[in-house]
Formats: C-alpha cells, sequence, structure tokens
C-alpha cells in the first residue's frame, strides 16, 4: 500500500448518512459515522493522505483498502524508472476498468436498450462495429510487417489470420429491415472516429507494439462480458424487430472465449522484461487515444440520432452530382452548396481549386464558432514535426521522377524549421489532444501515397487559411510560400481519372471533418497521469 | 458449437444488513487471472467484514463487446 492514493478519477460524494466512493462499475456506500470515526479517512477520500498513512492493521479497514484496490481505485507506484511487463499489465487492468466504466455508462447503450435511437443511428451503430472488425486484419497485418522482433511479428500474424474476414463473416450489415444493400456497406465512408481509431491502431503497429497490444487486449477483454452481452442483444433486437440479427456477433464472441484471444495478448505481457517508464507512458497515451476515438464514435452515433440529413450514409462522393440528398458527407455544406453543383477537374490542382470555389475546403460550416479555442502550442508542435515526418514517409513511398523532387523539396522546407534533422527526427512528443492525433494520423497514412499526400496537404493549408476559425493556427503545416508553386505545379500535372478524383474528393471531405472537430474539441483536452488519475 | 467456457467471474457480497438471503452487490466480468491469485481471493473473501453498514452496487451494466 506504500504512497497508493485514491485516484484522482473516483468519484467522492459526500451525503449526511453515507459516503459514496465511484468507480467503474460500481458504487461503494460506506457509512458517514464509520467514515468520521476512522482517523485520516477523510484525507485519505480527499486525496491527501496515502493508503499506508491510515492503519491498515484495522481488519475492517484493511479489507475495505483491498476492495479499492482490486476495483483499481487506487494509485500505481509512478517512482520506478522501468516496469515489468507484468506489472504493466497490473497497471493496466486498474486503468481499464476505469475505462469499461466510462464506455459502458455511454448514453448510446441506454437508447439502444430503449428502442429511442433512429433507426439511422442504429445503422451507423451496426456500420461502427462492422468497421472496427474491418480495421483488425489491417492494424495486426501492418504489425506483421512493421514490428522488430518475430515474437510480435508472430503474435499479430496470427491474429491478422484469425481475424481478416470477421467482418465478412460475422458484422456484415445485412437485414431486411435496414436500408442499406451489400454494396452500400462496403462502401460506406466510416465515421470520424472510426478513421480516427483504425489509423492510431495503424500507428502503434508500426512504433509502438505495446500500445498495440494494450489496444488489442481492452478489445479482446470484453468478451468476459458474455451474458450481459446476451441479454444486450436480446434487448436490441427486440426494440428493433431485428429478429437473430446479433446471433453471428455471439458466435464471434464466443470465439474470442474458446481460441482465447484476450489470452494470447495477456500471456505477451506475462514476462519479466522491462519496459522504461517513459516507452510505457508513451504507450498508455497511444492507447488512451484509441479509448478516447472509441468514445467518439458513440458520441457521433448519437449526432447522426440527432441530425436531420436528407441522406441517411455517409457515401463516398461523386464529382458529377454534389448534393445532400446522395451523402450525409455533404449535408455540412446543405446551405452553400449550389443547387446541381458538380465537379468537372481533370487535374488534381484543378480538383483542389474547385473545392475552393465551392466552399468545401471551410470548416467554420462544419462546427460551432462559438466552441472553438486556441490549440494547445504543444500539439501545435507535435502536428508540425510529425507532418514534416510524413513527407519524409511520402517521399519513402514515392515511385515516379516528380514526386521525389516535390517531397524532396518540401520536406528540405519543412526541415529548415526545425534547425537540425537531429531534433526534428529524434522528437517523441506526443499531443495531449486526440483530436490533433487524427489529425496527424491521416495525413500519415495519407503519405502512403504521395499524390494523394500532396493533394491533401494543399487542401490542409487553404483550409486552414480559409477558415477564419482557424485563423493563426497554421504553423502546423511546415510548407512555407517557397513550395507552393511547386506543389501546385505537381498537382497540375498530375491526370485525374473519375475514380481518384471522387476518392481525393472524399477524402478532403474527411479532413475537414477531422480539422473541424481539433479546432472545436482539441482546447478540451488535459494531460493524463495514467498512475493516478 | 460446443457451449463456450465462461471466463467471468462472479462475486456476491453478503451482510446481515440487507434483506434476508438478498445479496447487497453482484458483480460480474471480474478478471478470472485476479481470482486465480489467492491472496486476492483471501482479500475478497474478507471483504464480508468490512464495515457495517456498507454496500456496494453496480451502477453500470456493459452492453456489446467492443469489437475486434
Amino acid at each position: 500500500m506504500a504512497s497508493r492514493y485514491l485516484r484522482r478519477g473516483v468519484r467522492v460524494s459526500r451525503g449526511a448518512e453515507t459516503v459514496s466512493v465511484r468507480h467503474s462499475f460500481w458504487a461503494l456506500n460506506l457509512p458517514a459515522s464509520w467514515i468520521a470515526a476512522t482517523p485520516g479517512m477523510d484525507q485519505f477520500l480527499a486525496g491527501q493522505l496515502s493508503a499506508m498513512e491510515l492503519l491498515p492493521d484495522e481488519p475492517e479497514l484493511g479489507n475495505l483498502l483491498a476492495l479499492l484496490e482490486a476495483q483499481g481505485c487506487l494509485s500505481y507506484p509512478d517512482d520506478r524508472d522501468v516496469y515489468t511487463l507484468r506489472q504493466v499489465r497490473e497497471l493496466f487492468e486498474q486503468i481499464s476498468a476505469s475505462w469499461y466504466g466510462q464506455y459502458y455508462s455511454h448514453p448510446l447503450w441506454d437508447r439502444l436498450r430503449d428502442g429511442s435511437l433512429s433507426r439511422d443511428a442504429l445503422l451507423a451503430w451496426l456500420l461502427h462495429t462492422y468497421h472496427l472488425s474491418r480495421s483488425v486484419g489491417m492494424s495486426a497485418s501492418r504489425s506483421a510487417t512493421y514490428l522488430p522482433t518475430l515474437m510480435h511479428r508472430a503474435l499479430f500474424a496470427r491474429s491478422a489470420l484469425e481475424e481478416y474476414s470477421h467482418c465478412e463473416t460475422f458484422f456484415f450489415v445485412r437485414h431486411p429491415s435496414l436500408a442499406i444493400t451489400d454494396e452500400q456497406v462496403r462502401r460506406v465512408v466510416p465515421l470520424p472516429s472510426n478513421v480516427a481509431f483504425d489509423q492510431q491502431m495503424l500507428r502503434m503497429a508500426e512504433i509502438d507494439w505495446l500500445g498495440h497490444v494494450l489496444s488489442a487486449l481492452f478489445q479482446e477483454t470484453t468478451a468476459r462480458f458474455y451474458d450481459q452481452v446476451r441479454e444486450f442483444h436480446r434487448t436490441v433486437a427486440a426494440a428493433y424487430e431485428l429478429g437473430d440479427y446479433f446471433r453471428n456477433w455471439e458466435r464471434h464472441v464466443q470465439i474470442d472465449l474458446t481460441e482465447g484471444h484476450a489470452s494470447e495478448f495477456n500471456g505477451v505481457l506475462d514476462s519479466d522484461h522491462q519496459c522504461a517508464r517513459r516507452d510505457l507512458v508513451a504507450s498508455l497515451r497511444n492507447t488512451w487515444f484509441t479509448f478516447q476515438f472509441l468514445l467518439g464514435a458513440l458520441d457521433e452515433i448519437l449526432e447522426v440520432n440527432a441530425s436531420d440529413a436528407r441522406a441517411h450514409l455517409r457515401m463516398p462522393l461523386q464529382a458529377h452530382r454534389l448534393s445532400p440528398e446522395t451523402t450525409a458527407l455533404l449535408e455540412p455544406y446543405r446551405e452553400s452548396l449550389p443547387k446541381d453543383a458538380r465537379i468537372e477537374a481533370s487535374s488534381a490542382l484543378e480538383l483542389a481549386e474547385w473545392l475552393e470555389q465551392l466552399d468545401l475546403n471551410l470548416i467554420d460550416t462544419v462546427l460551432d464558432p462559438s466552441e472553438a479555442k486556441p490549440i494547445d502550442q504543444g500539439d501545435l508542435d507535435f502536428l508540425a514535426v510529425d507532418v514534416t515526418q510524413s513527407i519524409y514517409r511520402a517521399m519513402s513511398f514515392a515511385t515516379e521522377h516528380g514526386e521525389i523532387l516535390l517531397l524532396g523539396r518540401l520536406a528540405e522546407d519543412a526541415t529548415a524549421t526545425f534547425g537540425s534533422i537531429d531534433s526534428l527526427l529524434g522528437s517523441h512528443r506526443q499531443p495531449v489532444s486526440p483530436h490533433s492525433m487524427a489529425l496527424a494520423n491521416f495525413l500519415r497514412e495519407g503519405a502512403n501515397r504521395p499524390v494523394w499526400f500532396a493533394f491533401l496537404l494543399r487542401h490542409a493549408i487553404t483550409t486552414a487559411s480559409a477558415s477564419s476559425l482557424v485563423g493563426e493556427q497554421t504553423t502546423w503545416i511546415p510548407v512555407s510560400s517557397r513550395s507552393a508553386a511547386p506543389l501546385d505545379d505537381f498537382l497540375a500535372a498530375h491526370q485525374l481519372q473519375p475514380l481518384e478524383r471522387d476518392i481525393l474528393l472524399t477524402k478532403a471531405l474527411q479532413l475537414n471533418e477531422l480539422m473541424g472537430r481539433w479546432v472545436t474539441l482539441g482546447w478540451r483536452a488535459s494531460p493524463v497521469d495514467f498512475f493516478r488519475d | 458449437m460446443e457451449e463456450p467456457k465462461d471466463e467471468s467471474a462472479e462475486i456476491t457480497f453478503e451482510s446481515g444488513h440487507g434483506p434476508a438471503a438478498e445479496p447487497l452487490a453482484r458483480v460480474t466480468g471480474v478478471s478470472p487471472e485476479l481470482l486465480k491469485a489467492p491472496e486476492k481471493i483471501r482479500q475478497l473473501m474478507d471483504l464480508l467484514e468490512l464495515p457495517e453498514g456498507t454496500n456496494a452496487r453496480l451502477t453500470v451494466s456493459s452492453s456489446t463487446t467492443i469489437v475486434r
């Protein structure tokens, strides 16, 4: 119990008769008179005394502290330089208990239980689940490709092989009462938080095996709620007349349990291998981002519920018919978009210019101006570094003469702003806000295709400049005016086929969504202390 | 298909302070690993000796899994 305090996230509410200690799934109600009569207990509940400073020799007090510890209510020792993986697992069990409590207390679940969620939002939730399943094969394969150790590559290769087809076998959205075709299911654009989740998993899959394992463990461990899952599914199926829709979902949980998927990730942590504190905190923060994106998706499903969009699906854009009647992606631009709007661009530059002409490079329309506040300077610095690293990444995927020269020039230009290459590449900064990470990740993944990256970079520049709300917060894009002309020349030389034109158009609006959330929500995040909060 | 092994664990808190034969709280979904640790089991059993008048209740019900 040495130096273990009540975690700051534990909610203590005091009444006349009882004091309630709430954490994770439950509340412990303690007699106020007992607390008043127990020396130091008040200060302990206020976070001012550690457990050791109480008198745990008292049996009742010792038991209470044991209960609080078992439920993850006590802080974890944070004074070590290194932690064994077993200790990491112990710490993460405490953290994830709190996360499960937050996740399952989201208002979405009761709306699904009582059937008060619209069918459009119900469909958005089913698609969200389908997209979560679809991401597993991608992220696990990325780890199987990039991680430096054979053990970790093999772990994720097995995961990829086990999971890749589940989006088709268990989670494909198909039911006569749902207004969606098979083709639409395959093509629908994921919610912004689903995109953010996928891309954060992909980032970790390349550079942070521990964060990837912890995120996978967090997901897989929910199979332990099997009984409640079945009850929930029965309730939702009855509320929406979905029959045995969730039978496949439950079969999937059974597979998770019988094949011990959580156990496999747990087993990796059953080791005395040591992890430096700094690396551990970085991995926990990466994992926390994925958790925030999972929560964000639930919020976005409720946004669908509140929306009066004319199109109920987020279908990819088609340049020959830009109408909010055809895709929910255009709903924020309903008022500003001319009737019968269309784009006739033959080059990537022309497409970018069309977006400007149609005000589709404005994020003001997708957010509430009163919600915007300055972004943390640390997050802006992180973005500047990460976007620069993405420029190098894009050059690493270049295959054409023009791509190499453009991206080389952009890299040269951006690197100069950091003083030295060492300070750029040596930066391990992480943002405070998950929205900053989501924005960085979108460009990072975009960098896998150099032309798309160049297009998105230009779109980000014009959006940041044109959207008054972003104002001076453009310093995170490390492209100077010196590189603007070469960037335009490159995009002008790239001829677009109709399919690529529509893909870029859709990606531009997805980038708008992430920038909009970054501006409106990015300032709200505060640093998390995983040992004490 | 064979019925899967249910890996969730259940803990029931009872004391003389609640209605007869009615548990104060039944907590499921506790990590099985937690219950395999003898010291943890002892601590959990000891919970029956919490301060008189203490009770615990679930505030959140889990719903569906976070799919992976």
